[in-house]
């Protein structure tokens, strides 16, 4: 049986062709297989084995002023806490995020493959790769290792030259574009909030606050320390505003301070 | 997941000079669905004898009806409070005659002697006793529990310095455990007072 790494495999060579000094180097990166007469079975053993990340609530919305995306930062093995502090954005390039469910290392490896692929397309074009491209790259390479096992909710958020840009990206291949998603186990309670909370004129950081306190307050397994991005709405990824929420304390703020942001923490009693 | 890990707990007794702490989280869960953040795990037996009952809620409250009914009962005949002793024995009866369908409960005892010298024990579903001279605890967090407590025990504290010490391990604990959590309650009680006191912590 043959795998098909040709999402792996990036436009061009990394050192030239035929280096002879390096072969594994030069060579396109590829994952081994094992020897097993019945994969499947053998994939299903595997699965069972290997404890995914469970318990995780992202969300994510595209509003008047940008697009939004927020995630918990727990990370459990069964009842057991094991940190409090896991960032699941993941800052693909400065203009792109996306959020991580599911398996953490099938995530983190193919964000930062993704992030490779975007930056290629990039320096190939001339010009800045679209969220919607940026989503099918990363649905094309999942959809082609379909039934492997492999393990990712995401959704990819940004901004390009349309504008704020939304999408939902999985591992079983679907890819849907959107206006609000939320994926992990928590997503019901977060979408119950979304549905019922969030109007499509959201004009202020206020409400998407508000959510999250709520949020939090419906589930305890996620909602940690919130980590919120804001990409604001300038194409460049500079003024994107980096929030941190921590239960009865609220640490601000990174860059790009929003007067009324502050204001508004600072009349809920948080300084 | 285990029944007992179920509703989730964390309890704790601690024995200090001439008096004792017991306390508990306050979540009431299903798996990992938050009920309740108000959930009352300990009772008071009388005015020196506290349990706490970790592990499946619905028996909790079944055994700790039962336990009301035989010590009210054993006030009538006796005319007096029980012992400490005597009760966690009666515990152990109540839990051994359901031997082979067992309460799913590990219950905390701890109470004043007439002479003021406390007592705490803990006691697996079916009624073994644990006697201890420092700290016993109970639940879900009772792993982690089992650190805190004995890195942060101190030989007779003064009902302060143990609150701050039961709190501390406490709330450090459920930090560590999804299912347990969203503060605690914990009583001090000493020969001539009964401190209650709820204690916030990080609400998820």
């Amino acid at each position: 049986m043959k795998l098909d790494t040709s999402g792996l495999e990036s436009t061009s060579p990394f050192f030239g062709s035929g280096d002879e000094l390096c072969p594994e180097l030069s060579a396109a990166p590829s994952f081994s297989l094992p020897l097993s007469t019945d994969f499947d079975e053998f994939q299903k053993d595997t699965k069972a084995t290997l404890k995914h990340a469970k318990g995780t609530t992202t969300l994510a919305f595209i509003f008047k002023e940008g697009v939004m995306v927020a995630a918990d930062s727990r990370a459990s093995m069964g009842g057991y806490i094991s940190s409090q502090s896991v960032k699941k954005i993941i800052e693909i390039n400065p203009y792109m995020l996306g959020t991580m469910a599911g398996g953490a290392a099938d995530c983190q490896f193919w964000h930062r493959n993704l992030g490779i692929k975007c930056r290629l397309h990039e320096l190939a074009n001339k010009r800045r790769i679209s969220v919607t491209g940026a989503s099918k790259l990363l649905a094309n390479i999942l959809y082609s290792y379909r039934g492997m096992g492999l393990s990712v909710g995401t959704m990819i958020a940004g901004w390009d030259e349309t504008g704020p840009g939304l999408y939902y990206v999985d591992s079983e291949g679907g890819r849907l574009k959107g206006t609000r998603f939320s994926v992990g186990s928590g997503s019901p309670y977060a979408y119950g909030v979304l549905d019922s909370g969030l109007t499509c004129l959201l004009k202020k950081l206020r409400s998407w606050l508000e959510e999250l306190f709520i949020m939090r307050h419906s589930e305890m397994q996620p909602v940690v320390v919130l980590q919120a991005f804001i990409m604001w709405d300038q194409m460049d990824g500079r003024s994107c505003l980096v929030m941190m929420l921590e239960s009865f304390t609220t640490i601000i703020i990174q860059s790009h301070p929003v007067q009324w942001s502050k204001k508004w923490l600072k009349s809920q009693g948080h300084n | 997941m285990s029944i007992t890990e179920y509703n989730g707990s964390a309890l704790v007794a601690m024995v200090g000079k001439n008096c004792f702490a017991i306390a508990s989280d306050r979540r009431l869960g299903v798996q990992l669905q938050t009920i309740a953040t108000d959930f009352q795990r300990i009772s008071k037996i009388h005015d020196r004898l506290f349990i706490g009952l970790s592990g499946l809620a619905t028996d909790s409250q079944t055994l700790y009806q039962r336990l009301v009914f035989r010590h009210k009962l054993y006030q009538l005949r006796e005319e007096r409070d029980m012992k400490p002793e005597t009760f966690a024995s009666l515990v152990s009866a109540l839990l051994y005659e359901k031997r082979f369908g067992p309460y799913f409960c590990q219950p905390v005892i701890a109470g004043l002697s007439d002479e003021d010298k406390p007592f705490i024990c803990t006691m697996d579903s079916i009624g073994a006793k644990e006697l201890a001279k420092d700290f016993v605890v109970a639940g879900t967090a009772g792993e982690s529990l089992y650190g805190a407590c004995e890195a942060m025990f101190k030989p007779d504290m003064e009902p302060d310095e143990l609150f701050e010490t039961v709190s501390q391990a406490l709330l450090s604990s459920v930090d560590r455990d999804c299912l347990s959590g969203w503060g605690g309650h914990v009583y001090i009680v000493t020969p001539t007072e009964i401190k209650e006191r709820i204690l916030k912590g990080r609400m998820d």
